[in-house]
C-alpha cells in the first residue's frame, strides 16, 4: 500500500474540501458579524466554521508535506482506500462545525450528523431539548409492541432564548444557526452528487486513479461513462446535478411565497441528493401547499433517475427513454402510490385526494431514499407502513443520487431467477439473460447476487445488533433499513415526530458505519475488512 | 485535445491508447473480447465499446463524439481497411490503418489508399524495418531525422569516452570545435550514483541545455543544424563511419524480410536464421540473394561456428523479446561490436544495454510516433518524439499576432518555458541556427526542441 501517495493526495482533497467550506463559512460570518444577534439571535458559528477550515487547511498541508516528492499514483487498491478514508475524514471534518458552536455538546452526535449529511441519508439526532422549571428533564416514550420499551433520553439542541426577558424564542432545528443548518442540507449536495466526483471534476486529471475514485463513489452494478474521459463525466454530471437544483429552487420560490431563498435552496440541496434534510422543525409540512408537496415529489423522482438519461436527453436521444430500468422505475412508483393511496383513502379523515397526495408522497420519499415528511405515518394502516419499509429497500435507479438496492439490481435477480427455474424443467436450455440489449454475463450475476445478500444479511445482523442495545423490534428494523439504505426516516420511535436522538453512542457509530456502507454500495467497505487488501507482498 | 476511436485492443492499440490518454485526447476503444475491454477500461481513463470495426452502427454511434481521426489496428489487415471505409464513407475526418501485407502499401497497380479511402497505411513490420535499417546505413548516429526539406537534419551522437574537451561551457562553442552552425538540441546523461566503487542507481537524464551546461563524455547528444555541417560532426567527435559489410538477421519475421530487402539493395551481404522450415522455404524464395540458414539463433555453439563475431552487425528480430535478447546477448559475448534488437514490450528498455545490445528498436514506438506526426499534422507540421516521449521536436510557424515576432531570442528567456529550445529558424527560404540574436518575424517557420508537456503552451506562444 501506497501510504504516502494516499496521503499527498489526501492533502490536495482537503485543500479542495476549503471550497465548499467557505459558502457556509461566508454565510456565518454574514450573519454573526455583519446583521448581528437582533435579526439571527441562533448562537453564533463564524469563528467555529473558520477554525474548521483552519484545521482542515493544516491538516491538508501536514498530509501534503508527508508525501511530498511522490508521484501521487493511485493504484485500484489505493484508490479504494482513498474513497474509505475520504468519506470518514469529510465527515469528521464535516461534525467540526456542529462541535466548535456548542450546537452539539456529545461529539458522537456530531459525527452521526455530518455522516448522514454526507450520505445523503437525511436521518437527524437534533431534537429540542425539555425544560420543566428552568431544569433539563429527559424524554420518556413507551411502545407497546408486545413487550413495552421505554426510552429515557436527552434532547440535543438547546433553544434560543432572549436574555432580557427570558422569552424563548426558538427551538429545535430552528434553534440551530443557519450557516450551520446551511451546511448541514449542502452536506447533502454534495454527497449527493458525490464529493469525489466533484473532486475529479474541478482538480487536475488523476488519470486512471480518478477513475477508480469516480467509480467507488457512484451507484449502480455498471458505470457507464458517458465520456472517454473520467474528468468530463464528472463534471457533466455536476452540472446536471447542480442545473437540477437551480431550477427546484427557482420553481419553489415562486410556486410558494412562504420560501425564503434559504428554505427554498437548502431543500433543493436535500431534495435532488435524496437526503431529506429540512431547516423547519415541522419539515416540510412547515410550508403547507400541495403544489410545493407535488414539486417536490417530481425532484425527488428526478433525482433517482440515472443522469445518464438526462445528457442522453440533452443530446437528443429520445429514444433511450426507452430504457428498461426506468421503465421498472416508473411503474413500481405508481404502483406503490396506487396501494398507499388505496389504504388510506377513507380511514384517519383522508379524503381521496388528501390519501394521494399524503400516500404518494410519502412512498415516493421512502423509495428514493429521501426521508421527507408531510404526515406521522406512525398512526396510518398497517399495510402503508410495511409498504413504505420495502420501498426502502427497492431504491432507485443506477446512476442516480438515490439509495437502496437500485432497480437495475433488482431486474437482473428476477431474470436470473426466472432462468433458473425454467433451467430445473428444462435443464438443457442455452439461453442468455438479457436486460434490454445488454447481455448479463455471469460476472454481473453473481455481484447482484452478492449485493443483495449482503444488504439481507446486513439488515439482519444490524437489526439483531439493535435489538440487542435495547431497542424494540419495529424500530429495530425500520432503523437498520433506513440506515443501510440511506432514507433518513424509519418507524416508531424514529418515526415523523421524533429524531435518532434516542440512540446510545455505540448505537449512534454503528448507524454511521451503515450509512457509510450503504452509500459506497458495501463492497468498497467490506474489503477494508479483507486481510489479504492489507497485506504485505 | 482530440476524439480519437482505436479499433483493436492489440499491444500496439493498447499502447497508443494509454499514450493518447496521457497527453489528454479523449479515446475510445473498440475490441471484440469482452474480457481485454473490461481490463483496459479498468486500466486507462479511457472508453471502451465490445464490437467489432466493421460494425457502422457502432462506428455511426461513436460520430456523437465527433472523432477526429480513427485508427484500425486489430491483427487483421482486411478488418482494418474495410473498418477505415466504411468509417471515412459515415464521416470521419481522418483514418488511419494498420497494414502488414506489403501489397497493401507498395503501390504498383493499384492505389490502395484511394481504393479503401485511407488516408494513411502503416505497416509497423515495415516502419521497424526501416528504422532498423537506417541504424545499420548510418553508421555512428543513434538517430537521424530531416526537417525542413532536407535542410536541416537531426542526429543524435554517442559522445565517445576517449572524448577530450569535456567541460566547456556550451555558450563558447568554438573551444570544442563545434561549428557554430549546429545546436545542442537535447543531452540524455546516465548519472550513476556511486557508493564503495560500486554502482548503486542508475539515473537517466534528459537535459533541455542551454548556454550554461556542458557536454560530458558518454553523453547522447542530439544535433540539429545544417545538413553538410551535421555530416561532418562525426570527425570533431572521433567516431568511425564504416558502412558494414555484413549483416545476420536472426529471426525471420517480416521485419527480418523488410530489412533484408533493404539491406541488399545497398550490397550488403545478409544471412538469416529462422528456427522453422516452412519459413525458411518461403524467406529462399522471396530473397534468393541471401543466405539463409534453418537454425535457433540461441544456439550458442552454432554461432560460435558460424564465426558470429565477423558480422558488422546482427540484428535480432524474431517476435519474441526474449529470444531477440538471448541471442543479442551471445552475439554480443561472441565478438559482435553492434547488435539491434527489435523490442516488442518497451518496459524491457532499461535492460537493453546491460545485455549487451547496443540497440533496441521497438515497434511500438515506430508506429506510435508515426502515428503521433500523423495526428499532430494540422497544427505541428511534422514532429519526432525522443527517449519514450520525454522530448519532442516539431516545426511551427509563427503566426502575425505572435506575442514573440519581433523581439530577439536573447530576451524572450522569461517567456519560454524553461524546458525549451528554439533551434532553427527557416526565413524567406534561409535557414538560420537560431542564437540569441536572431528575431522570429510572422511567417518564419521555426524549429522547436520541448517537453511535450508544453506543446500547448508552445502553440499559443506562435
Amino acid at each position: 500500500m501506497l501510504y504516502r501517495d494516499i496521503l499527498r493526495a489526501l492533502g490536495c482533497y482537503l485543500w479542495f474540501l476549503l471550497i465548499p467550506l467557505a459558502i457556509p463559512t461566508g454565510i456565518a460570518i454574514y450573519t454573526d458579524w455583519i446583521v448581528g444577534p437582533e435579526i439571527y439571535p441562533q448562537p453564533p458559528a463564524a469563528s467555529a466554521f473558520l477554525i474548521t477550515m483552519g484545521v482542515t487547511a493544516l491538516l491538508g498541508l501536514i498530509f501534503w508535506l508527508i508525501g511530498r516528492g511522490r508521484a501521487g499514483h493511485l493504484y485500484r487498491r489505493e484508490g479504494l482506500l482513498l474513497v474509505i478514508i475520504v468519506y470518514f475524514l469529510t465527515s469528521l471534518i464535516g461534525s467540526l462545525p456542529y462541535l466548535l458552536n456548542r450546537t452539539f455538546d456529545n461529539p458522537v452526535d456530531a459525527f452521526f450528523e455530518a455522516v448522514s449529511g454526507f450520505t445523503t441519508t437525511g436521518a437527524t439526532v437534533m431534537q429540542p431539548k425539555k425544560y420543566e422549571a428552568d431544569k433539563e428533564i429527559p424524554y420518556v416514550e413507551t411502545y407497546e409492541t408486545g413487550a413495552s420499551t421505554t426510552y429515557t433520553f436527552f434532547g440535543t439542541i438547546a433553544p434560543v432564548i432572549e436574555k432580557s426577558s427570558g422569552r424563548v424564542l426558538l427551538t429545535g432545528i430552528e434553534a440551530v444557526s443557519p450557516a450551520l443548518l446551511f451546511w448541514r442540507s449542502f452536506t447533502q449536495c454534495l454527497g449527493g452528487g458525490g464529493i469525489i466526483v466533484l473532486f475529479v471534476a474541478i482538480l487536475p486529471a488523476l488519470g486512471v486513479g480518478g477513475k477508480v475514485l469516480c467509480q467507488t463513489e457512484m451507484t449502480g452494478p455498471t458505470k457507464e461513462s458517458m465520456f472517454p474521459r473520467i474528468k468530463e463525466t464528472a463534471s457533466l454530471l455536476w452540472k446536471v446535478y447542480a442545473g437540477f437544483i437551480l431550477l427546484e429552487t427557482c420553481l419553489l420560490m415562486l410556486t410558494n411565497n412562504r420560501f425564503s431563498f434559504f428554505d427554498a435552496i437548502t431543500i433543493s440541496f436535500s431534495t435532488l441528493s435524496t437526503g431529506g434534510f429540512t431547516p423547519k422543525n415541522a419539515g416540510i409540512a412547515f410550508f403547507a401547499s400541495s403544489t410545493t408537496n407535488w414539486l417536490i415529489l417530481f425532484f425527488m423522482l428526478m433525482g433517482s433517475i440515472n443522469f445518464t438519461l438526462y445528457f442522453l436527453m440533452m443530446r437528443g436521444k429520445f429514444s433511450r427513454l426507452n430504457d428498461p430500468e426506468l421503465k421498472g422505475f416508473i411503474s413500481i412508483v405508481l404502483i406503490a402510490c396506487a396501494i398507499c393511496t388505496w389504504q388510506l383513502w377513507g380511514k384517519g379523515g383522508y379524503n381521496f385526494l388528501e390519501s394521494l397526495q399524503y400516500g404518494s408522497f410519502q412512498a415516493i420519499s421512502a423509495q428514493t431514499s429521501t426521508g421527507f415528511t408531510t404526515a406521522n405515518y406512525n398512526l396510518w394502516p398497517f399495510g402503508a407502513q410495511a409498504l413504505m419499509l420495502i420501498l426502502f429497500f427497492v431504491g432507485g435507479m443506477a446512476g442516480s443520487t438515490a439509495g437502496g438496492i437500485k432497480i437495475i439490481r433488482e431486474q437482473t435477480f428476477f431474470k436470473i431467477l426466472v432462468n433458473k427455474i425454467e433451467s430445473i424443467y428444462r435443464p438443457d436450455t442455452v439461453r442468455e439473460y438479457r436486460l434490454g440489449h445488454s447481455i448479463i454475463d455471469s460476472k454481473t450475476a453473481m455481484n447482484v447476487l452478492c449485493f443483495l445478500m449482503i444488504v439481507a444479511s446486513l439488515t439482519i445482523v444490524a437489526t439483531f445488533v439493535f435489538i440487542l442495545i435495547g431497542i424494540d423490534p419495529e424500530t429495530s428494523l425500520s432503523s437498520a433499513g433506513c440506515m443501510i439504505n440511506n432514507v433518513g426516516i424509519a418507524f416508531r420511535m424514529a418515526g415523523p415526530t421524533q429524531s435518532f436522538a434516542f440512540l446510545s453512542n455505540f448505537g449512534k457509530l454503528l448507524s454511521c458505519f451503515l450509512m457509510i456502507a450503504g452509500r459506497l454500495e458495501f463492497f468498497a467497505i467490506l474489503i477494508a475488512f479483507a486481510p489479504s487488501f492489507w497485506r504485505k507482498a | 485535445m482530440m476524439n480519437i476511436v482505436i479499433i483493436g485492443a492489440s499491444d500496439i492499440g493498447t499502447h497508443l491508447a494509454s499514450l493518447f490518454s496521457e497527453q489528454d485526447h479523449r479515446v475510445i476503444l473498440i475490441d471484440k473480447d469482452p474480457a481485454k475491454i473490461e481490463q483496459i477500461g479498468r486500466d486507462l481513463d479511457i472508453a471502451t465499446r465490445l464490437g467489432l470495426g466493421t460494425d457502422w452502427e457502432l462506428l455511426e454511434e461513436l460520430l456523437e463524439f465527433t472523432p477526429d481521426l480513427l485508427i484500425a489496428l486489430t491483427n487483421d489487415d482486411e478488418i482494418n481497411l474495410v473498418s477505415c471505409t466504411i468509417a471515412k464513407n459515415l464521416g470521419y475526418p481522418q483514418t488511419i490503418a494498420r497494414v502488414r501485407k506489403k501489397k497493401y502499401f507498395m503501390q504498383s497497380r493499384l492505389n490502395f489508399e484511394q481504393i479503401f479511402c485511407v488516408d494513411h497505411l502503416i505497416g509497423p513490420e515495415k516502419l521497424t524495418a526501416d528504422a532498423i535499417a537506417s541504424k545499420i546505413l548510418i553508421p555512428g548516429s543513434l538517430a537521424i531525422e530531416n526537417f525542413a526539406h532536407g535542410m536541416v537534419q537531426m542526429r543524435t551522437i554517442k559522445i565517445p569516452s576517449t572524448w577530450k574537451r569535456q567541460k566547456f561551457l556550451l555558450q563558447d562553442k568554438e573551444r570544442f570545435e563545434v561549428p557554430q552552425k549546429v545546436m545542442v538540441g537535447l543531452i540524455k546523461r546516465s548519472i550513476k550514483h556511486e557508493m564503495r566503487g560500486k554502482i548503486v542507481s542508475k539515473k537517466e537524464q534528459i537535459i533541455f541545455p542551454h548556454g550554461r551546461d556542458t557536454l560530458l563524455a558518454d553523453d547522447e547528444v542530439t544535433f540539429i543544424g545544417e545538413t553538410e555541417v551535421i555530416r561532418n560532426l562525426h570527425k570533431i567527435f572521433g567516431i568511425g563511419t564504416k558502412m558494414p559489410k555484413s549483416v545476420m538477421i536472426i529471426g525471420g519475421s517480416l521485419v527480418g524480410i523488410y530489412l533484408a530487402q533493404t539491406l541488399m539493395e545497398h550490397q550488403i551481404r545478409v544471412m538469416i536464421l529462422e528456427k522453422n522450415y516452412e519459413k525458411c522455404a518461403l524467406l529462399a524464395e522471396l530473397l534468393p540473394a541471401a543466405t539463409i540458414l534453418q537454425k535457433d539463433g540461441c544456439d550458442y555453439r552454432f554461432l560460435q561456428a558460424e564465426k558470429v563475431g565477423e558480422y558488422d552487425v546482427v540484428v535480432c528480430c524474431t517476435r519474441d523479446d526474449e529470444v531477440n535478447f538471448l541471442a543479442g546477448s551471445i552475439a554480443k559475448e561472441l565478438g559482435c561490436d553492434s547488435v539491434i534488437s527489435s523490442l516488442s514490450d518497451t518496459n524491457y528498455l532499461p535492460l537493453v544495454t546491460s545485455l549487451g545490445i547496443t540497440q533496441a528498436i521497438s515497434p511500438r514506438n515506430c508506429v506510435a510516433n508515426r502515428i503521433l506526426s500523423i495526428a499532430r499534422q494540422r497544427s505541428v507540421t511534422s514532429m519526432v518524439s525522443l527517449y519514450n516521449n520525454r522530448a519532442e521536436i516539431m516545426e511551427m510557424k509563427v503566426s502575425l499576432d505572435s506575442k514573440i515576432a519581433g523581439i530577439p531570442i536573447r530576451l524572450l528567456g522569461r517567456e519560454l518555458p524553461n524546458e525549451m529550445l528554439i533551434v532553427a529558424i527557416q526565413s524567406h527560404g534561409r535557414i538560420l541556427i537560431a542564437d540569441g540574436n536572431r528575431v522570429l518575424s510572422p511567417g518564419d517557420t521555426v524549429i522547436v526542441i520541448a517537453n511535450p508537456k508544453y506543446v500547448d503552451e508552445i502553440k499559443r506562444l506562435f
